[in-house]
Order: C-alpha cells, then sequence, then structure tokens
C-alpha cells in the first residue's frame, strides 16, 4: 500500500515506541506536524527555541535510556539544534533529529531557509542522512535508531526534504537491521576476564573509576555487587554519579578538577585502577603524564578508539560495561584490602568536604553549598536533579548525595551553559512519583529562560531554581584565582527580577536571600503540584572548592579556606 | 613517519566527508587520497597517506572504523603490499633541452603523451618516492602542469 513519507515517519516512531517528540514547527516541516494531529498516540512537545528541543530531548533520554526524538525545520531551525546535538554527542547520549530540508530541486541553490545541515550537523552526529529518494526512507527510519541506541550511544540525524515528506511509496520499513559497515565489538571472552581478575588478585590498592558507561547501560547493581564482593572502593566522573550510592562505604565521591579530596589522593596511591565506561577526560586527568603514573589501568569501554588513547591501558577490554560485570562478578571473591580501604577511610574523615549545616552563618549569608545539602536532606536524594554549568553544577556533584542511576542530568563534556531548563523539561516526561529539580545559575538560565513558556503551556511539576550571585562564577573563579582577579565579562551588572519573569510566564516564584528561610521552601516547592521559581540570592564570591588548577598534578590540589 | 591506510568502505554519500573531516577537525595531514570502486560492486577502497606516530596512528585506524560506512580499515605495512601512484607532467621544451628532457624521462620509464615544438607531456606510473624524485628533477626545467593521483595500494 502507498503511504505518505509523514506517514512512514509517524509509523516508525510508534514502532520505535517513541511517545513524545520535542519540536519546533516551520516551512518545511508542516507536513510532518500536520501528521502528528492524525496520530494523538505520539505528543508532539511544542518548545520555545529548537535549541531546547534537543536538551529536551536530551533530558528524556538521560532519564529514560531511549533514544528521544528532536523535529526542527530547514535552516535556522536546524542550525540551532546544533549545540543540543553535540551536548548529546559528548556524552554519548541516544538521539533522533529530524530537520525538514527545503524540496530537492532547490537543494544548493541558497533557497529560503536552505542550509547545508548534513555538513554542519556532520562532526556531532554518530551519524547522519539525507533523504533524497523515498524509497529510502522507511530503512533509514530504522537504521537511524538503530544507531543512535546501539554500541556508544550518540545522535542521529535525518534531512528530509519537504517534497519528500509528502511523497507516496509502497516500500515498507525492513523488519531487519542489515549495516555491514556497523559491528557491535562482541561478548567480553572468558579469557580476558581471567586475564582481568587475575590482574586484579594481584592489586594491594584497586581503584574503581566509574563513568557515565555505567549509568548508560545500566550497571549500577552490577558494579555495587562487584565493588562490595572484592571490598573496592570506587570513585565515579561527574556522568557517572548515581552509579553507586553516594552513602556508601566504599564511595569516594566525583574525582577530578573539582573532585573530593579523597578520590583523587587515592588516585595518587593506588596501584590498580579499573575504568568502567569512562574516557580519561581532561577534567579528570589535569597533568596527564603524572595521572595514575604509579598504577596499572584496566580499562572497558564499548568504544574502541577510547582505549589507549588518552592513557594506555595494561589490559583494554572493548565491550558493555554491564556485560563485562557481570561476567566477572561470576570469577571474583573477596580480596585483601582491608588496610587500602582503612586508608581511604582515614583520609576521608581527615580531610571530608566542609559540613555547612553545621557551619555558623551569617543572617544574611547564604552558601550553595548549604542550599544543596538540603535539597538531598529534605528529597532523600529521591529526586532528579538538572544541572546547567559552572560552580552550582559542581555544588551539586559534591553535595547533593545522589542514590540512583539516572537521576543527575548534566553536560558534562560539551559543558553547555542553557542545558538546564529544556533537559528538565524532556525528564519530566519520563520521571513519574519523583521531583524533577533544575538548577541553574543567573547566566545561564537567561540562555533558555523562554522555556518558562513551554513549562507553563505543558504544567510541569517542575522545581526551578536560580542561583543569582550576579556573576558567571566559574569563571570569575578562574580570574580570581588565576588572572589577578579581573573580572572581564563575568559580571552580570544588569539582570531581570526572576520572581517577576517567572509570574510574568505564570509560575509562581520566591526569592530566598536568608539561611533559616531555605528548608521551609524547600518543602513548600515540593508540595506544589505544578512548576515553581526559587531564586536564591548568593554571595558574590563563593568558590568551588576542593580545586586541582587545571593541567596541573593532583598533589597541588586546593582544599579551600577552613578545611 | 609516512603511513598507508586503506579503507573498504560503502559506496555511499558521506563516507569520504566523514573521512577527510576526522582528519581535519584534529589537525592531521593527508598527503594524498586516491579512491575507486573496489572488489565488490557497490563498495570503494580508499587509499590514504598520512604522516605521524604509531600512538596517533593506532587511534585514526579506530576512529575510521567507527564511522558507519567504513568495513575495513587496514594499515599497510611496506613489505607486505604494493603501491602505485599515477603522475601526469607537462613540461617546457625546447630543441636545446629536448634530447635531455627525453633521456631522463626514458630513466623513469615515462611514456609520452604529447609532444610539440614547446613542450611534452609524459605519463609515469611509480612509487611516491620516485615520482617526488622526479618531480625534483623535472625542476631544472620549468614544469607547465603537474597532476597526481595519489597512491593506490594493495596486498601483495
Amino acid at each position: 500500500m502507498e503511504k505518505k513519507g509523514t506517514e512512514i515517519i509517524l509509523q516508525a516512531l510508534k514502532e520505535e515506541g517513541v511517545k513524545y517528540v520535542f519540536g519546533y514547527p516551520g516551512g518545511c516541516v508542516i507536513p510532518l506536524f500536520d501528521e502528528f494531529l492524525n496520530h494523538p498516540e505520539i505528543e508532539m512537545i511544542r518548545v520555545r527555541h529548537e535549541q531546547a528541543a534537543a536538551h529536551a530531548a536530551d533530558g528524556y533520554a538521560r532519564v529514560s535510556g531511549r533514544a528521544a526524538v528532536v523535529i526542527a525545520t530547514s535552516g535556522p531551525g536546524a542550525t540551532n539544534t546544533i549545540t543540543g546535538i553535540a551536548t548529546a554527542a559528548l556524552d554519548s547520549i541516544p538521539m533522533v533529529i529530524i530537520t525538514g530540508q527545503v524540496r530537492r530541486k532547490v537543494i544548493g541553490t541558497n533557497a529560503f531557509q536552505e542550509i547545508n545541515v548534513l555538513g554542519i550537523s556532520r562532526p556531532v552526529t554518530k551519524h547522519n542522512y539525507l533523504v533524497k529518494n523515498i524509497a529510502n526512507l522507511p530503512r533509514i527510519l530504522k537504521e537511524a535508531f538503530y544507531i543512535a541506541q546501539t554500541g556508544r550511544p550518540g545522535p542521529v540525524l535525518i534531512d528530509i526534504p519537504v517534497d519528500i515528506q509528502t511523497q507516496t511509496t509502497d516500500v515498507n520499513i525492513p523488519a531487519t537491521i542489515d549495516i555491514p559497515g556497523y559491528v557491535l565489538p562482541e561478548k567480553v571472552s572468558a579469557e580476558e576476564l581471567h586475564q582481568v581478575w587475575d590482574m586484579i588478585q594481584h592489586a594491594s590498592r584497586p581503584v574503581i573509576y566509574a563513568g557515565g558507561g555505567v549509568n548508560l547501560t545500566n550497571a549500577g547493581a552490577e558494579l555495587l555487587e562487584f565493588a562490595e564482593k572484592c571490598n573496592i572502593p570506587v570513585t565515579t566522573t561527574l556522568l557517572g554519579l548515581g552509579c553507586i550510592p553516594e552513602d556508601h562505604e566504599l564511595a569516594l565521591g566525583m574525582l577530578g578538577m573539582h573532585g573530593q579530596y579523597t578520590a583523587n589522593i587515592a588516585m595518587t596511591r593506588t596501584d590498580l585502577v579499573i575504568v568502567l565506561g569512562a574516557r580519561f577526560d581532561d577534567r579528570v586527568t589535569g597533568k596527564v603524564e603524572t595521572f595514575l603514573a604509579q598504577s596499572k589501568i584496566i580499562h572497558v569501554d564499548i568504544d574502541p578508539s577510547v582505549i589507549n588513547k588518552i592513557k594506555e591501558a595494561n589490559i583494554g577490554i572493548i565491550g558493555d560495561v554491564k556485560d563485562f560485570l557481570i561476567g566477572l562478578n561470576k570469577l571474583a571473591g573477596p580480596l585483601e584490602t582491608e588496610l587500602w580501604v582503612e586508608e581511604v577511610k582515614k583520609t576521608q574523615k581527615e580531610h571530608p568536604l566542609k559540613n555547612y549545616d553545621k557551619e555558623p552563618m551569617a543572617e544574611n549569608e547564604l552558601r550553595p553549598e548549604y542550599i544543596i545539602g538540603q535539597f538531598s536532606k529534605i528529597t532523600k536524594s529521591d529526586a532528579v536533579v538538572v544541572t546547567d554549568v559552572g560552580q552550582h553544577q559542581m555544588f551539586v556533584a559534591l553535595y547533593f548525595k545522589f542514590k540512583k542511576a539516572r537521576s543527575h542530568l548534566s553536560s558534562g563534556g560539551l559543558g553547555t551553559m542553557g542545558y538546564s531548563l529544556p533537559a528538565a523539561i524532556g525528564a519530566a516526561y519520563w520521571v513519574k512519583n519523583r521531583r524533577v529539580i533544575s538548577i541553574s545559575g543567573d547566566g545561564g538560565f537567561q540562555m533558555n529562560i523562554q522555556e518558562l513558556a513551554t513549562i507553563r503551556n505543558y504544567n510541569l511539576p517542575i522545581i526551578i531554581v536560580v542561583f543569582n550571585n550576579g556573576n558567571l562564577g566559574m569563571v570569575k573563579q578562574w580570574q580570581d584565582f588565576f588572572w589577578n582577579s579581573r573580572h572581564s565579562g563575568t559580571i552580570l551588572d544588569v539582570n531581570p527580577d526572576f520572581v517577576k519573569v517567572a509570574e510574568a510566564y505564570g509560575i509562581p516564584g520566591f526569592r530566598i536571600g536568608k539561611k533559616k528561610e531555605v528548608p521551609e521552601l524547600i518543602r513548600k516547592a515540593l508540595k506544589t503540584k505544578g512548576p515553581i521559581l526559587l531564586e536564591f540570592v548568593l554571595d558574590k564570591d563563593a568558590h568551588v572548592y576542593p580545586m586541582i588548577p587545571p593541567g596541573d598534578e593532583i598533589k597541588n590540589i586546593i582544599e579551600g579556606a577552613g578545611q | 613517519m609516512k603511513y598507508v591506510i586503506s579503507i573498504l568502505m560503502d559506496d555511499k554519500s558521506g563516507a569520504l566527508a566523514r573521512i577527510t573531516e576526522l582528519f581535519t577537525s584534529r589537525g592531521y595531514n593527508v598527503d594524498s587520497i586516491c579512491s575507486g570502486e573496489a572488489e565488490n560492486i557497490g563498495t570503494h577502497r580508499l587509499t590514504l597517506v598520512t604522516d605521524g606516530d604509531d600512538q596517533r596512528i593506532n587511534h585514526i585506524l579506530k576512529l575510521l572504523k567507527n564511522i558507519v560506512y567504513i568495513f575495513e580499515v587496514t594499515l599497510l605495512k611496506p613489505d607486505e603490499s604494493v603501491s602505485l601512484e599515477l603522475m601526469l607532467i607537462k613540461v617546457k621544451m625546447n630543441s636545446e633541452n629536448r634530447a635531455q628532457i627525453i633521456q631522463l624521462a626514458n630513466a623513469y620509464e615515462a611514456s609520452i603523451i604529447e609532444m610539440n615544438g614547446k613542450s611534452a607531456s609524459f605519463r609515469v606510473v611509480g612509487s611516491a618516492s620516485l615520482l617526488d624524485g622526479m618531480t625534483a628533477v623535472f625542476r631544472e626545467f620549468k614544469i607547465i602542469e603537474l597532476s597526481r593521483t595519489g597512491e593506490a595500494a594493495i596486498h601483495k
């Protein structure tokens, strides 16, 4: 039976189990938007900017583990999605982006709203397609979801000329996938597992360094089983947060530039690091030459190009982290690591994170660490926290005690300001029975502030938190530390009244400037059924500690005042 | 050091763009690219010559294999492979240097495509270094036009 291009697209979405699509209309996607009216079973969430559509899809994918779908029109619609696509690409988040394109006849003529989206998106997509023949559309749709969600996940873009959307074909969506060049890694072999276990048994001071791959493969339970069985401490990357409960006795918290003291120091004393689904990001390693110079490395990742890229591994395993851990747990048994774990615990006791709950504070002093701590405490960490980028992002990573995977959403690789608010929108469509808390600074919040309209539009119960210190805190911190406090460009002299802005969008807003008001307002927000905005007016000069200066060695870690 | 990489890929648009993208985005040089139909219909073989060190090349090989349309990526070792390149060269020629130019061309086993009172065009096939050498020698005369295909390579 002949079907229209748009009907095939909707059919593919349905077959892939897509329930929500995040998009923004425009000339070259009118046929596709029209088709959604015939398919109320798939809801089109119309945001207010295409970048937000991509971040929303990203947020949905991070909490659900499923590729989410973005729809944007040609030209500026497509280019607006690029930051969102790049954000997903850098953090290995599955996503399918459908962009409209001008009709085939005028491609290449600089037609109205024509841009070479294939070329622009190539560096930030795992794969991309321009559909030139409707007969290929069914296969391409099937392949796009498969490529996006298998192996190392990532965004796949399909550029569909508007005339193909209305054309018909009798070609069906294929039942099977046949992409000869796209080969997934084989299962980790018994021999490899024995080799790994042998090396672990010979280690006396092992550490597990767990990254986003553990969360992406939902391998938290397997990781915990392994760590407990062998009594090995676990440190996580920013994207690995939540893979092990932060209050677990083997949890060292985040490592890296703003990581916890003990996590970082453990990396200088260990003799074997088991790296799971992580990629030795420069924010983790600092100076690469000295990082783990004394230690052996077992590196497990699904992407072969990650192994030996930054640090040579003694054993490199290409494969799925979860499969690897399931296999390893069959071999693993108790190790004699008591002394090592004791040493680590002692360090932890001697160098704890500063506890701002107990810290005496002036009446009008409001520390971000304290606020995050209160959110963690009052929600019992049973919430999804979506951060933006900057100081607050690190405060969340340090002070929110995550207990579950897929509860912490943050742009780790690209470091995209403006991510939080739209990503929280996506998350809100998956998360039930838990609150989604979006936290931004006053800088990042204004980068996608228009999404307050989307939140009001769909009445999403998001707790919108703005940390207002009147400056771009993280960059200012670098200027304070390394540029003689010359604050070029980082002071936001003029900010809107965020409470009034929220109210203008029909969202209740509250401003908090005193410590004693914090718990009460958090409780109030949690009781609110719909969206609510909380603006915290913070000290302008707070710095994030600990900090390892960029490119420096771990031993030069700055613990911060009073620690 | 020079590396010759052989890439077997699907004959689909976008594959070549992703390969060149991979090199340019990292600031790596491509010395030459030579591409055409391969043994199976619908597939292309691309021979790419680049420089670097072992660590960088090993990383590049993995990144290339990650490209969806690429089936196979092989680093060709000089002793296990043969690589050849075609060069077309047109030089200015007059009655005084004619004999010398033809003698040199013969030494490189170049064949004459066209010759007249003002110039001569040659076709020569050989290793890239042979062609480099011939180019250097012919710079003594006036080279009017020069075009090379880049090395094509297969296993012995």
